[in-house]
């Protein structure tokens, strides 16, 4: 009779908790909707999606958000630049190349490189990747684009690289070894047969990573500075999307204005972009589920 | 190196060998000559060590980490373990056709000639493909499909894709590791009617545990037991006069 009284209660726990999740996804999502209502009220969704100068805290006010959107691609496209063939390469060499030994060697740094704070990336692309870009390149602004995408690339590369090295080893051993058999070499059978087999994968891994580089906010909040502008460099500051949020957050912004108003518009675009991206993902992880069994 | 003898008929020997995986001994001291241009079964009961033996015939156990051997294996007169040896260049000789259909997630045409493109194959692909195609009897069933994906092909399709990619390779020997296992049987019977035809052409040493099948499609029968070369000779004998109390007991059910 205890037992069964237990049962009840830990189903009455957990069911709570499970409650509690969703109540908070959905308080946040309707706070971001209502908040961004209130902005669209006053300024049309066209204008903010499609207009190129984002001033909103200086007259005359402007809310064109594609600088900030610039900004954040600018990050996303060069993170995954750096992030994507070195993750494929190590992906490649724990996958089919590494010992036994070299393998359980390798994993943990790369968790070691996942769990460093973000900010320390942020201070780390400051005060060493912008000076070594600007050795090489003297008319780097002192906050610029480049520094800040290298080191969200060296963040996401663990991501990338552990997902495509599950992706690699969801592989049947059968399908290399059909491959050897026909006297194919390492360096063959990880190019041609593991590579494009796993190819669904790695796109889904790509996309996750962007969208984990799209979310990004304290590195690019140090290091990418804090200037939205429309242009295609990337040795100059820009501002990105959740750079913007963080700088409205801090600042002393009246909480009933416009510009306060801003920052749910923004975060409601980032939601939005980032939910895609992992609803596309996601559906490229269940689409080669279902092609291998 | 020396010539290979050319009035020799067999087409891989091995000589006292044994085979461990680790601490543990998977074949004993087996000494077998298979003959060119024959099929040879080998038979015996579940971890008997009969694919560990048929995958040392083209080096595929090199791949298992605690994988060690004693003796020799040798193909045209050559050790096939000797140092010099690159197992790359023995396996483009020695095909090999596994237990479950592993055709590439590529095209049926990719399929067939990957192995050849990857060795710098000089001749008509395309050619190639449909001859070997021809030879899996898979022709008349996919040339007008050559670019889908062979993922989609039925299982014996498979298998039979599996064969034409080892055929592309104009292989001496192709070695089959239960090829039917994983089918139904018709897909079976056509398979092992394509392995009476691959006979004109090809060397063919195959595993099975089906005795049935090892009486219908062999000339060689081989019979392992706990790692043991009991019994070795024409089919017919083994199969109507075994000489052994072990193989006789074996083939009429007693055990295994």
């Amino acid at each position: 009779m205890l037992s069964r009284w237990i049962d009840h209660a830990v189903h009455l726990v957990l069911l709570v908790c499970v409650v509690i999740t969703l109540l908070t996804t959905v308080v946040v999502v309707a706070l971001l909707g209502k908040e961004s209502f209130l902005f669209f009220q006053q300024v049309p969704l066209w204008e903010f999606l499609f207009g190129t100068r984002w001033e909103p805290l200086l007259e005359p006010k402007s809310f064109g958000v594609l600088p900030l959107v610039v900004g954040t691609l600018k990050i996303v496209i060069g993170s995954i630049a750096i992030a994507l063939p070195l993750g494929l390469l190590i992906a490649t060499y724990l996958s089919e190349f590494a010992s036994g030994r070299m393998r359980s060697a390798i994993k943990p740094v790369l968790e070691i490189l996942a769990g460093i704070p973000t900010v320390v990336y942020g201070y780390f692309a400051l005060t060493f990747v912008t000076p070594l870009i600007r050795t090489l390149f003297p008319d780097t602004q002192i906050f610029n684009a480049a520094s800040a995408a290298i080191v969200v690339g060296i963040m996401i590369l663990p991501m990338i690289s552990s997902l495509c090295d599950d992706a690699f080893q969801a592989l049947p051993n059968s399908l290399r070894e059909g491959a050897y058999a026909l006297g194919a070499t390492q360096y063959e059978v990880a190019v041609q047969v593991i590579l494009p087999s796993a190819a669904a994968r790695v796109g889904a891994a790509v996309i996750l990573a962007l969208s984990r580089a799209i979310g990004e906010t304290m590195a690019v909040t140090l290091a990418a500075g804090a200037t939205p502008q429309m242009s295609l460099g990337f040795l100059e500051s820009i501002q990105t999307m959740t750079a913007y949020i963080v700088q409205v957050s801090l600042g002393d912004i009246p909480a009933d204005g416009i510009e306060y108003l801003t920052c749910y518009a923004v975060g409601l675009l980032l939601f939005v972009m980032t939910l895609i991206m992992n609803i596309i993902g996601n559906h490229f992880i269940t689409k080669t589920h279902k092609l291998h069994s | 190196m020396s010539e290979p003898l050319k009035d020799n008929n067999f087409s891989l020997e091995t000589r006292n060998l044994s085979i461990c995986y680790g601490e543990k001994q998977v074949v004993r001291q087996v000494n077998l000559s298979i003959s060119s241009h024959q099929v040879t079964a080998v038979i015996g009961p579940s971890g008997c060590g009969k694919s560990t033996l048929l995958r040392t015939l083209n080096r595929m156990n090199d791949f298992i980490p605690n994988f060690s051997m004693e003796g020799e294996v040798l193909f045209q007169g050559k050790n096939l373990y000797e140092p010099s040896i690159d197992p790359g260049d023995i396996r483009q000789k020695i095909g090999m056709v596994f237990q479950r259909p592993n055709p590439f997630p590529k095209t049926i045409y990719k399929n067939v000639i990957w192995g050849p493109k990857i060795h710098g194959y000089k001749g008509n692909l395309q050619d190639l493909a449909e001859d070997a195609l021809k030879r899996a009897a898979l022709w008349d069933e996919v040339k007008d499909r050559l670019n889908d994906s062979a993922l989609r092909l039925s299982g014996g399709q498979q298998q039979r894709l599996c064969i034409a990619r080892a055929i592309a390779m104009n292989p001496e020997v192709i070695l089959m590791d239960e090829p039917c296992s994983a089918l139904d049987p018709g897909a079976t019977a056509r398979i092992e009617d394509l392995i009476q035809e691959l006979r004109n052409n090809y060397t063919i040493v195959t595993v099975t545990h089906n005795m049935q099948q090892a009486a219908r499609i062999s000339d060689q029968t081989a019979f392992l037991y706990e790692g043991e070369l009991v019994e070795y000779g024409a089919t017919k004998k083994i199969f109507t006069q075994p000489e052994k109390k072990r193989t006789e007991d074996y083939i009429t059910g007693r055990f295994g």
